[in-house]
């Protein structure tokens, strides 16, 4: 059985459907059948999409053989390789890369050395190495002159989401922050391989359904620690990303996309239940 | 009124970054808060405290002093904190911080800033009269609901009950004196 991906993965609709085919795939599969990611249409990947692929092949090499067909195109594997996806992705898909492409020709090109300035993709399993990857991203930022209030905004998105999926996942943490400097705009993605909101508060909220349940989650101080008063982390992300001059934010859990606006949480797409929660944070510092 | 500082020296500020490191420090700060002597006024020097998000806040500063107007409401126990020495916002953007925090709890915390205040979070009351008078309180560092009145043209009864809500906010103390001429009145003042 194969999984397509699309010629892009780059937004949390590129994510959806990525998502939906995956569990449409899954669904047929026995454990330790193979199932088959086929890449070869890709031809343009960003560091949104990556988390979002890394925690697809988290999940399917937990449960299946995971083949990959690396894409005909060069061009995303040399992004690929640069945001360090392998460096942080397992040692089968490395190993299938390297046995289709010439991978020594790409990890051996030259790299400026932009430690300080280039934010490549980041993988977490404890809450030191949430808070190490906030201080390092809120030192880049700095760097490039953010003002202070924004840079508290931004660790505070990182931290607060990437605690939430070390505290409520057995997941890893994958995060992605990507500054398009000639918009002025930062975007940040954090994702899990995790049950899911709605899986995670639906014992513990009298609301029922899946859509109020993800509401209450952002809205309210709804959570499964609430004997430890604990839930106000996404009240907190929402209230400071609307305090830019633009922002979105959005996430993908359960079955849809929810847009997160100042006044609510509204589906948008829908499609099949799936594991993972998958946020994207777009704001504006004009 | 006793004053104690709330943190003992560490030699590396701690960053209030994640919720579930921060369990122990967070309980050695309710101990201490709960085994001081009445009238204790705590002061959290933030010297001593870095990079902060809201779950860090939410452990360090909004549960105690909920837990202090709690334990007012409840067992009218007399104890207050407040904060000293905030990074500045190009730092680690105290302020902002705290008070983003304090929003959502609806809870509000006093800041010595060099010779001033500054008031963080959220106060209540409509048309920022609270605000006005919690101002009043620290610009004078003692008054009276007789001041009060005096100062911005309100009714007695008023003055009083916003003083008495600012005092259960535990953002005033009050001490109860006795007339020259009988009677007893409240005198409330500045935690600095």
């Amino acid at each position: 059985m194969e999984i397509k991906i699309n010629r892009t993965l780059s937004t949390i609709e590129d994510i959806h459907q990525l998502l939906d085919e995956t569990m449409k795939v899954v669904k047929l599969l026995n454990s330790d059948d193979v199932v088959t990611v086929n890449m070869q249409r890709l031809r343009y990947i960003t560091p949104v999409g990556l988390t979002g692929f890394l925690s697809v092949l988290d999940y399917l090499e937990d449960r299946l053989e995971v083949g990959i067909i690396a894409p005909i195109d060069i061009n995303p594997i040399k992004y690929m390789e640069r945001m360090n996806f392998f460096k942080v992705c397992s040692e089968n898909v490395k190993e299938q890369f390297e046995e289709q492409k010439d991978m020594a020709f790409i990890y051996n090109r030259n790299r400026n050395n932009l430690v300080d300035e280039l934010l490549e993709i980041r993988v977490a399993k404890t809450h030191q190495q949430i808070v190490e990857i906030s201080t390092l991203i809120k030192g880049i930022f700095k760097n490039k002159g953010l003002k202070g209030n924004r840079l508290s905004d931004i660790q505070s998105f990182i931290t607060e989401l990437g605690n939430n999926v070390i505290d409520h996942t057995k997941s890893s943490c994958f995060i992605a922050v990507k500054n398009n400097e000639d918009e002025n705009e930062i975007e940040i993605a954090v994702a899990d391989r995790g049950e899911g909101i709605y899986n995670s508060l639906k014992d513990v909220l009298t609301v029922q359904s899946p859509h109020e349940i993800v509401e209450a989650a952002i809205t309210t101080k709804a959570s499964r620690l609430s004997d430890e008063d604990r839930g106000k982390g996404l009240m907190d992300i929402k209230q400071r990303a609307f305090r830019w001059s633009e922002a979105s934010v959005s996430l993908r859990t359960n079955n849809a996309i929810y847009e997160i606006t100042k006044c609510g949480v509204n589906p948008i797409l829908e499609g099949k239940n799936s594991f993972g929660t998958f946020f994207w944070i777009k704001v504006n510092y004009s | 009124m006793k004053t104690e500082l709330l943190l003992s020296v560490h030699e590396e500020p701690i960053q209030l970054l994640n919720r579930t490191q921060l369990k122990d420090f967070k309980q050695a700060i309710m101990n201490k808060i709960s085994n001081a002597a009445m009238n204790t006024v705590f002061v959290l020097d933030m010297a001593k405290i870095s990079d902060t998000n809201g779950s860090g806040i939410d452990e360090v500063i909004a549960k105690p002093l909920k837990w202090l107007i709690n334990e007012f409401i409840d067992k009218k126990v007399e104890k207050y904190i407040y904060l000293v020495n905030l990074s500045p916002e190009e730092e680690h953007d105290h302020a902002y911080n705290i008070e983003s925090t304090l929003n959502i709890e609806q809870l509000c915390i006093m800041a010595k800033v060099e010779d001033s205040f500054s008031i963080l979070g959220y106060i209540g009351g409509s048309k920022g009269s609270l605000k006005q008078i919690l101002e009043f309180v620290y610009s004078r560092k003692e008054v009276t609901a007789r001041d009060v009145v005096d100062a911005f043209d309100k009714q007695l009864n008023t003055a009083s009950t916003q003083l008495s809500k600012l005092y259960e906010k535990r953002l005033i103390a009050r001490e109860e004196i006795q007339m020259p001429e009988g009677g007893r009145q409240f005198v409330y003042k500045s935690l600095f």
